[in-house]
């Protein structure tokens, strides 16, 4: 039986982030292309300075390349003003920043029910809202302090704040920015364990990290070094080969 | 549920800093509590004038005899035209008090039957009306001396000091109050002023006509009426409308102005505070963006922390504008002696507050909400926690190598510009309130130069009326004995009309000793030189007369062109009069048909002009002439100043109040960017205190960085303030008396401290916040 590879979620096609002007550019991404199957666990990792949260920030339309495209679920994000790319991935993608950036005002329920204020909640009503809230602090076991402001939380339980955040508008993938950078190791390890197992509800996440023991447990993924792939693994290759 | 997520952060964004957000509620609640009251008390005024003037019977034609028979009223009410006549006797004199210089200034109207009184009546607001030895006093008149009615009170007459009993108290409609004229009032009836004083018949016939276009001609008609029949007729005059708001009008303007800045201030504060706002959430704003928000969808949410500041801002200031501008109309009536009415508040008055106070914070908030929520994610979060805008490394910062300025001055003093925009609309706030105080100092120097200056060509120590004209040369003879005067001119002044407004007319003598002339353009008149004045330089600005112009002028009964044959400086004048015209005394009789050899009016000059002697002489002259039977008007020149001053004091008030407003709006201003600077550079404070900095060292970096501002603002201030000034001085000058503008340059130091005040109060709060900031906390996330 022939081998099928899973299909491309995200195509990124020669792409490149150049910073700068005149005499003080910096090219920080150059001429990058590959894949992101869908439903991997997919590292971007390298060491410091290589480029990996600009390429996520690509990835998600939180920045525009300099050159080059990234398609995602088919639809190419260059072509998006700001508006639109927010509705967008409001819809499509769950984002987890390295800082947790949960809002100071809001509880920990609060905090996850904005994306679904803010994220168009097409599938959900307003009267939903609270349910579908406490359901994914429970998938991360965080609904003991459903109702506690942030600065009340330790680190790790703000992360799993924050990936319940991601999960609310049950978007195709989570992308998540050095998630255990900011935790000590136990809560690094918890917080991970819960990343990865959302693959298993078919979720794609996109991981970036510079910890070479989280990125081996990537299912597929690539290694930056100076805003070029060194390396890539598990089906991150740039055009899908044919059986 | 009823609150979305959004919505209940923008409510926490509320509660969350209570402090700032009192502080701009206030802001608004000034603003809009100062333009309801404002426009409140004049839809109250107006009514209060309309209304007091349907209930108060005034007159249109007043006549001054020396004295006349009480039938004499029936014969003028056969007169056409003539609808009300009131017969009544007027008699100037002194009310002995214990405060100094220990006498006021008092007027004592009599009548035949006080119970029919139908001109000009009073009210009995307590005790009864007076018999023989007793009288009623106006209720005002306890503002100059404390006193209750069963009390006795002594007045000067031919006899002495006479005691009358005060067996009531009055309020008389369109009367100033006493403590505002410093001018007393009572009531006699006829008879216990006969016996009083002396005198026995009416001296003042007041008439009220069907048809006022006619009046003039009505009151020639019975001035001829009267002569006819022997009765000499000292005077006439048409008094106009006792209740007309013109010069309340001028205050109104005064005090729009005030509200409009107290207004555009608040404007400003909203802009500050929500530069701040955003400034602090860049890192909610770009992870807000990052989950899928619109600009619009952020926008909203902070918009509805807007809306929050001015409904309540709006709200609480209506209301405390609705009491406020209850109280002050009020005062004003009291001051005024109006009846308010029953009390409404106009819908309009709400309607434009309540708009007002809304679309100011909304326009405010709009600009920097655009220009907030335009951050990139990637902007947005890559400022967390980050110092500072990206720091110009290609050039050396002012002042490097000053190495003898501590250099936490210099993180203090290089601080200011970090944020530009910021730093800006701060500076514009601080420089708008500290040239709105410069404005004040200096309209309050320029009206006390004015008082000073007032009667600078008024030489004399006192003013001495003798109510009717008497033979001069007794007159003067007699005010020549008395001790410790040097010398006596004749001098009077009265209103007329002209097409422009009211005149003073003003008849001095040929060759005047203690009028000092002052002539700009023109010449004096000459000996014997009819029908000639000389007008003041503001009775020539309002009128455009040239040398050489005719000027109309009339009374109630006369009309006479004087021609213009000089310009000098005068500022005599007041409240609802457009100059001063000068001619000699003798032109100044035959304006008011008075024997040549006669006089009533008198400047004296003192020997000994120590207060204390000048005092000694008012109240000998009083004696003296009331001992002849006359009832004189004597005033120091002190109490003239002393009385243009107490009417200045509203002004006053409302400029300080002003001055308070704006500096509590400059402070907010300034507090907010002191407190942004504070969270933006929480990593510098980290390593200072890593350093070894202690908290005051810390306080010091951002107490410098309001000291810097404040200087920078009272430079600007400087530059606008004195023609801001300027302009204020013009409008109050144009609205309600000639002022002229005077400038003293410790206006620009006390502008300084002011500023410097601001900039210590503004820091206090985040000066201490930055203090006691945990380095532990501060470097853990870096």
């Amino acid at each position: 039986m022939a081998h099928v590879r899973p299909e491309p979620l995200i195509e990124v096609e020669h792409l490149t982030r150049v910073f700068g002007a005149r005499e003080q550019k910096v090219a920080v991404l150059s001429d990058l292309s590959f894949c992101v199957p869908a439903g991997s666990l997919f590292g971007i990792n390298g060491p410091s300075g290589s480029g990996k949260s600009t390429l996520l920030n690509l990835l998600t339309g939180l920045d525009r390349p300099t050159s080059g495209r990234v398609v995602f679920g088919g639809e190419e994000l260059r072509a998006r003003t700001e508006n639109q790319l927010a509705r967008w991935r409001g819809r499509h993608v769950g984002i987890v920043f390295q800082f947790f950036q949960l809002i100071p005002t809001l509880t920990a329920l609060e905090n996850v029910m904005l994306a679904l204020e803010l994220g168009g909640a097409g599938r959900f009503s307003r009267g939903q809202w609270r349910e579908r809230g406490m359901a994914c602090l429970a998938q991360v076991g965080a609904t003991d302090f459903a109702n506690r402001m942030p600065a009340k939380l330790s680190g790790g339980q703000q992360q799993r704040i924050a990936i319940a955040r991601s999960l609310v508008n049950d978007p195709a993938v989570i992308v998540a920015d050095e998630p255990t950078g900011n935790l000590d190791s136990r809560s690094a390890h918890d917080v991970f364990d819960t990343l990865a197992g959302l693959t298993a509800q078919t979720k794609t996440v996109v991981f970036v990290t510079h910890a070479t023991e989280l990125a081996s447990r990537s299912t597929a993924g690539i290694e930056l070094l100076d805003g070029r792939i060194v390396a890539q693994h598990g089906g991150a290759t740039a055009i899908p080969q044919s059986a | 549920m009823i609150l979305t997520p959004l919505t209940r952060k923008a409510i926490r964004d509320i509660t969350h800093r209570r402090l700032r957000t009192l502080l701009v509620v206030l802001g608004i609640v000034v603003g809009v509590a100062g333009l309801t009251a404002i426009n409140l008390t004049s839809h109250a005024l107006t009514a209060a004038f309309a209304f007091s003037a349907n209930e108060r019977a005034t007159s249109d034609v007043s006549i001054f005899l020396a004295s006349v028979d009480p039938s004499v009223a029936r014969q003028i009410q056969a007169v056409p035209n003539v609808k009300v006549v009131q017969v009544l006797s007027f008699y100037g004199t002194r009310w002995k008090v214990s405060v100094p210089p220990g006498h006021v200034n008092m007027g004592i109207t009599a009548y035949q039957n006080l119970q029919d009184v139908k001109l000009f009546p009073f009210q009995l607001t307590n005790g009864r009306l007076p018999g023989v030895g007793e009288i009623v006093m106006e209720a005002s008149d306890r503002g100059l001396q404390p006193f209750k009615v069963g009390d006795m009170i002594s007045v000067t007459t031919r006899s002495g000091l006479t005691p009358l009993t005060v067996v009531g108290l009055s309020r008389t409609l369109g009367d100033l109050s006493a403590t505002f004229s410093s001018f007393a009032r009572g009531y006699m009836s006829q008879d216990g002023l006969a016996v009083a004083t002396g005198i026995t018949k009416p001296n003042d016939v007041e008439i009220q006509v069907v048809d006022k276009s006619r009046a003039p001609e009505t009151a020639r008609t019975v001035v001829a009426l009267l002569r006819q029949q022997g009765d000499v007729v000292l005077g006439s005059n048409l008094p106009g409308n006792a209740f007309d708001p013109g010069p309340v009008n001028g205050l109104y303007v005064i005090m729009d102005v005030l509200s409009v800045i107290a207004l555009i201030l608040a404007g400003f504060l909203i802009i500050n505070t929500v530069t701040t706002l955003v400034g602090e959430q860049i890192a909610s704003i770009g992870t807000m963006k990052a989950i899928g928000a619109t600009r619009g969808a952020v926008m909203r949410g902070f918009l509805l922390t807007v809306a929050v500041y001015a409904v309540v801002g709006t709200a609480a200031g209506i209301g405390v504008g609705l009491v406020g501008g209850y109280q002050f109309t009020l005062f004003m009536a009291n001051l005024i002696t109006l009846d308010i009415g029953p009390f409404q508040v106009d819908p309009s008055v709400i309607l434009l507050s309540a708009v007002v106070g809304l679309l100011i914070p909304f326009g405010a908030a709009l600009v920097p909400l655009w220009a907030g929520t335009r951050i990139t994610v990637r902007e947005a979060l890559s400022a967390y926690g980050v110092a500072g805008s990206p720091v110009r490394a290609d050039r050396m910062p002012v002042g490097a190598g000053w190495t003898w300025v501590p250099q936490t001055a210099w993180l203090g003093l290089r601080g200011v510009f970090r944020r530009r925009g910021r730093a800006v609309l701060t500076l514009l706030a601080l420089t708008l309130s500290a040239a709105a105080f410069l404005a004040v100092q200096t309209t309050t120097y320029s009206v006390n130069d004015y008082l000073g200056k007032l009667f600078s060509q008024y030489g004399s120590d006192l003013f001495v009326s003798t109510g009717q004209p008497q033979p001069l040369d007794q007159v003067r003879s007699q005010l020549l004995s008395v001790p410790n005067v040097a010398v006596v001119e004749r001098f009077s002044n009265r209103e007329v009309n002209s097409r422009w407004g009211h005149i003073v007319l003003t008849g001095v003598e040929q060759t005047p000793t203690l009028y000092r002339r002052d002539i700009l353009r023109g010449r004096w008149f000459t000996p014997g030189e009819k029908n000639v004045v000389l007008i003041n330089e503001q009775l020539q600005e309002k009128t455009g007369l040239r040398i050489g112009d005719a000027i109309e002028v009339s009374t109630g009964v006369k009309s006479q062109d004087f021609r213009v044959v000089g310009v000098l400086h005068d500022l005599n004048g007041g409240l609802g009069n457009i100059g001063v015209a000068m001619t000699s005394f003798d032109n100044w009789l035959a304006f008011f048909d008075l024997p040549a050899d006669r006089a009533g009016g008198f400047m004296v000059g003192a020997v000994d002009h120590a207060q204390a002697a000048v005092d000694t002489t008012a109240n000998r002259i009083d004696d003296a002439l009331v001992a002849q039977g006359l009832s004189p008007f004597v005033t120091t020149a002190q109490q003239n100043i002393s009385r243009n001053q107490a009417q200045f004091e509203i002004l006053y008030v409302l400029l300080y109040a002003v001055a308070a407003i704006v500096a509590l709006i400059g402070i907010l201003g300034l507090f907010n960017t002191l407190t942004t600077s504070v969270l933006e550079r929480r990593r510098e404070i980290g390593i200072m205190r890593s350093l070894g900095a202690t908290g005051r060292r810390v306080a010091s970096v951002f107490w410098v960085e309001a000291l810097a501002l404040s200087a920078l603002a009272w430079v600007a201030a400087s530059v606008i303030g004195i023609p801001a000034a300027y302009g204020f001085v013009s409008l109050i000058a144009a609205v309600l008396i000639n002022v002229g503008f005077a400038f003293s340059p410790t206006a620009l130091v006390a502008m300084l401290a002011f500023t410097f005040v601001i900039a210590t109060l503004a820091s206090v709060i985040p000066a201490l916040a930055a203090a006691r900031l945990r380095v532990a906390g501060i470097l853990r996330y870096e």
